[in-house]
């Protein structure tokens, strides 16, 4: 029983499989313009403040540039530009968030960084199937949190959708 | 052995053990050079020193009596034989004999390897086998002693069998560089005949235990000494095969096109080598194999057969098999090798074929070729000096019957072909350098000092001093890329320093002396980080040597392959994309390029079409090109054909050669009307243009109808630091590689003129040079909008200029490439990013790319303005005047 339970679990999450029973339902909140977003732990390597950026010619807008990471070279992306939501200038608050995806860290500028929260599955509903607009398709699920709703995004489609549909 | 009553305080044991294995080994560094000092002792004056003997006998007597105390008891009863031996010798009952001397170091390298493993595991088990082999031998040398028996040979025999599996047994322990250097240098001196090979014993007891064409027996493998094979030692063993294998191919070539004795040597080597790796690890095809390929060469080595074609043929078929065997294994397939019992049928045929005397006299066998050479070199005095020797050793070659006792002639022949050569001085002074080699090698200390005297005969002249042994590691490239990183890491830290604004206001003299010191350390280590990656292109251009030979034999013209530049050294990871290339495109100069026989003499050509390989180095970049006097591409042909698949309109007739050539590339783009076994397909140049593109590469194909095709690969060093030009444009800073920097300057509002395009053009001393204006390519907002404000930079891209507008110049700085993000992919004109002495990233403009996306534009507006240096314009006219 509990191993059709366990195999029904990890059907639903995504097909990533394979973390750390620590950073299992774990979920990072942050902020972009007016909703919390949350992102699985186990993709987050670090949180660093704001830097400087360098740009990179070529590049679709939400790719903000590239950061020096202790001398690693890595690409930031504006999580507003990503959904759409209008730019927003960089303050003290402004988090980069870095990510490790497939092994290629990426830095996600967020507005700001709220906390680590417990998800449980069972707390966690499909993403909306009605909403329009192309955002939708980086959600992941939407995580309840007491009487607030948390959009979990899905940190993989968040940066090799584009180069799908494409 | 570790159950006893010591082992309740484990922890004071291994602080014991850890002294017993420090001590044990200061004890054998000790023992070695004194054992090779009594055996020159011994040869020099014909009796034994016996103060040596008996510093040899303490050290032997102390570490029994240390590792008595601790229990280890291989050690112990090697010891003690080892012990018994030596009284002998004290006692005057027998004399020394380089067999003696080989086993005394066997001993010693056997407790080197036991401590080793004592050292990780505090126990000696597991040696119990490897040391009754040892001690057998000891028992059977002192049995042999006592009985005074002449009859020698079955002592011989036996000590060679299981002479053989210990030095087996230790080839893995120790490192295997090394263990090949000497093996290289052991053949050294192998290369003469069958006679003068026996000189060495250890090896060429091996050797010897089988002589050609007779049976063969496998040597006992890894199972049958209780030897486990780990994933390391069989890497190391796919590896060094590999190797051997591009040896003998390479040997095995040259011995096709010039039938000498050093090449035959050569590929003897590589094959016993393989040989012996096989026999360890129980490989018995393999080893059958090489065995057979052996004798062959043998053969061939002493001029009793000539290398032709079947034999060549023959044994590269050998090396083939070898190679994909070995491949095999690394994939983890055991397969047997196909058509085996023909291949092995072919070689003893080959082998057999033609039987003569292997030597016509039995003076010939002491007076070999190698001596001969080495003679001529010496000079007069040395031969007198040997024939004293000789008589003084009583080793007149007709005193011994030739066939009896083949290993006994390597006593006496040794020692002359060592003596001559050096004064005792040096050989002392030589010896001195044998134990550190022999720490990591572990075979006798006779060979290497045979070995020694084997090293490149021709350098030796009387009164030199012996050069050490060339050595090497081998060092994961996992490593060597961590250091690499490292490096970078401390470069950009040290420019950051150099930079730093606080420290650098203090004025302090001192601090500024020490940044310039710092400097040029950092970037010494850089340099020598950065040669540890390079590699020769050599290994891959003997690969062609083969290919070439195969593809001229099978497309049946004759080819003459030029290599020029081998030793150009490039980084590994372009050496492993450059084969696929390369292979492509000398088959296409082969099969398409070259013409049949008939048709070339009809043009009026060399009967021998011509094929030629280069590397060099040329502006940061490496350049390989693959040229043939053949046919040429024919524009007729690839114009069609691309009209064919749509590429091309048919009324672009005037499109240029360059850009036709560029079809070829095409997937499944090929003109030929029949496709051989060798290509036409329309693969091999999409291959060509895909891995070249990988490795940030380009092709140009320069192509004259009749005279022959040149491709030309560009390669960049992927040097991970460069030099850079850093320019500042609007808020963003760019470097430009300084190997394409030319000048820089502020024009004069005269210089530029104005296309009604918009195309600016500035001329300087002469020429006239297109504009790009960074700030329009990247869109960000300038400083300077004029071009008499800003500064130009003049670039050189492949083989045309262009003028770069930037704000201003920062400053010339060491700069670490770092290639830019995967999911970036690949941005026009930006060949990776860098970081700055302040932390920061700046992007590396490629120049080339550039600087061709100037030209097309120039190109879409068909400006004849653009007309740059001379090259540029000797090509248009070329282009132009050729025919259609």
């Amino acid at each position: 029983m509990t191993e059709k339970e366990r195999l029904d679990a990890d059907l639903l999450e995504d097909d990533e499989g394979g973390e750390e029973d620590t950073q299992e339902d774990k979920f990072l909140t942050f902020v972009i313009s007016r909703e919390d977003f949350g992102i699985e732990i186990r993709y987050v390597t670090e949180i660093i403040g704001i830097q400087g950026i360098t740009e990179v010619p070529d590049m679709p807008s939400y790719i903000k540039g590239v950061i020096n990471l202790r001398g690693k070279v890595i690409p930031v992306m504006d999580v507003r530009l990503r959904f759409g939501v209008d730019e927003r200038s960089y303050d003290d608050r402004t988090c980069i968030i870095v990510i490790n995806i497939n092994e290629q860290p990426v830095g996600l500028i967020v507005d700001r960084v709220l906390e680590v929260l417990d998800i449980q599955k069972d707390a966690i509903e499909p993403p909306p199937q009605m909403r329009k607009g192309k955002s939708n398709k980086f959600i992941q699920g939407m995580g309840k949190v007491g009487d607030q709703v948390k959009i979990l995004l899905n940190a993989n489609r968040l940066l090799y959708d584009e180069e799908e549909s494409a | 052995m570790m159950g006893n009553d010591l082992d309740s305080d484990l922890e004071e044991r291994m602080e014991m053990v850890k002294d017993f294995v420090t001590e044990g080994r200061e004890l054998l560094d000790d023992a070695e050079p004194q054992i090779i000092d009594l055996e020159k002792g011994a040869f020099d004056s014909g009796k034994l020193d016996e103060e040596i003997l008996n510093t040899i006998f303490r050290l032997f007597h102390s570490l029994k009596g240390t590792a008595s105390f601790l229990d280890f008891q291989t050690i112990i009863s090697v010891t003690h034989e080892a012990e018994t031996l030596l009284d002998l010798f004290r006692k005057g009952k027998a004399a020394v004999t380089p067999y003696h001397v080989d086993l005394l170091c066997r001993t010693t390298d056997f407790i080197r390897n036991i401590l080793d493993v004592v050292e990780r595991k505090l126990c000696d088990d597991g040696f119990e086998d490897m040391a009754a082999s040892l001690i057998d031998d000891l028992r059977h040398v002192i049995m042999a002693i006592n009985d005074e028996d002449e009859n020698d040979s079955l002592r011989l025999q036996e000590s060679q069998t299981s002479a053989d599996g210990s030095r087996a047994y230790r080839e893995p322990e120790t490192p295997d560089d090394l263990g090949m250097e000497f093996d290289e240098l052991l053949s050294g001196v192998k290369s003469a005949p069958e006679g003068a090979s026996m000189l060495l014993p250890g090896d060429l007891e091996t050797e010897s235990q089988y002589p050609a064409g007779e049976n063969f027996k496998p040597s006992p493998n890894l199972d049958e000494m209780g030897l486990r094979i780990t994933p390391e030692m069989s890497r190391r063993f796919t590896e060094e095969v590999l190797e051997l294998s591009e040896d003998a191919e390479s040997a095995l070539l040259q011995l096709e096109k010039m039938p000498d004795r050093e090449s035959a040597g050569q590929a003897f080597r590589a094959f016993h080598s393989i040989k012996g790796n096989a026999g360890f690890f129980g490989y018995g095809d393999l080893e059958k194999i090489s065995h057979l390929a052996e004798n062959v060469l043998d053969r061939l080595r002493d001029g009793e057969k000539a290398g032709d074609e079947v034999a060549i043929s023959a044994l590269l078929k050998v090396v083939d098999v070898v190679r994909s065997k070995v491949n095999g294994m690394h994939c983890g397939d055991d397969g047997k090798i196909p058509d085996f019992d023909q291949i092995c049928e072919g070689l003893e045929q080959l082998a057999d074929s033609e039987d003569g005397q292997i030597f016509e006299s039995d003076e010939k066998l002491i007076y070999s070729p190698l001596h001969a050479e080495d003679l001529e070199v010496a000079g007069p005095n040395e031969k007198i000096l040997e024939s004293d020797l000789t008589e003084q050793w009583n080793v007149h070659p007709q005193t011994v019957p030739k066939d009896d006792h083949p290993a006994l002639f390597s006593v006496p022949a040794t020692t002359i072909s060592i003596e001559p050569k050096f004064s005792s001085n040096e050989l002392e002074r030589g010896l001195q350098l044998a134990p550190e080699a022999k720490a990591g090698m572990g075979a006798p200390v006779v060979v290497e000092d045979a070995a020694a005297s084997g090293v490149a005969p021709e350098q030796r002249q009387p009164g030199a001093v012996q050069a050490p042994p060339e050595t090497v590691i081998r060092v994961d490239i996992d490593r060597l890329d961590k250091l690499l990183d490292l490096v970078g890491e401390l470069v950009i830290a040290e420019s950051m320093v150099a930079n730093s604004q606080d420290l650098n206001t203090s004025q302090d003299d001192r601090f500024n002396k020490a940044v310039v010191q710092l400097d040029k350390i950092s970037r010494e280590i850089q340099e020598v980080a950065m040669s540890m990656r390079m590699i020769p292109l050599a290994g891959v251009f003997r690969k062609m040597m083969r290919l070439v030979r195969d593809l001229s034999q099978k497309a049946n013209k004759q080819v003459n392959l030029e290599i020029i530049g081998e030793d150009t050294e490039v980084d590994k990871t372009i050496i492993e994309q450059i084969s696929d290339p390369l292979v492509h495109l000398v088959r296409n100069a082969v099969d398409h390029g070259l013409e049949q026989t008939a048709e070339r003499l009809a043009a009026g050509k060399q009967e021998i079409g011509r094929v030629i390989i280069e590397a060099k180095h040329s502006a940061g970049e490496v350049w390989i090109t693959v040229e043939d006097d053949g046919r040429g591409l024919s524009r007729q042909k690839i114009f069609q054909k691309g009209v064919e698949r749509g590429l091309i309109k048919s009324e672009d007739e005037e499109i240029k050669d360059e850009d036709l050539w560029r079809l070829i590339f095409e997937p499944g783009f090929s003109t030929a009307e029949q496709i051989s076994s060798i290509s036409g397909r329309g693969v091999g140049m999409d291959v060509v243009k895909r891995n070249i593109e990988r490795i940030r590469g380009k092709v140009d194909i320069r192509s004259k109808a009749g005279m022959g095709t040149i491709f030309a690969i560009r390669i960049p060093l992927t040097l991970a630091i460069i030099e850079g030009m850093v320019v500042k444009v609007g808020a963003n800073r760019y470097t430009i590689p300084i190997s394409s920097v030319k000048e820089s300057f502020r024009p004069s509002p005269g210089q530029i003129t104005c296309t009604p395009d918009g195309l600016e053009i500035v001329r300087i001393r002469g020429g006239l040079l297109p504009v790009l204006r960074l700030h329009e390519l990247y869109r960000v907002p300038p400083r300077h909008h004029q071009l008499n404000e800003g500064i130009l930079i003049v670039v050189e891209g492949s083989d045309s200029k262009c003028c770069l507008f930037v704000d201003e110049l920062l400053g010339q700085q060491q700069i670490v490439i770092k290639g830019l993000p995967g999911c970036l992919n690949h941005v026009k004109g930006i060949s990776g990013c860098a970081i700055l002495g302040d932390g920061e990233i700046s992007m590396i403009l490629d120049i080339a790319d550039l600087v061709s996306s100037v030209e097309h534009d120039a190109l879409a507006i068909k400006t004849k303005l653009l007309i740059v240096g001379g090259e540029e314009s000797d090509r248009k006219g070329k282009a132009g005047c050729r025919p259609a």
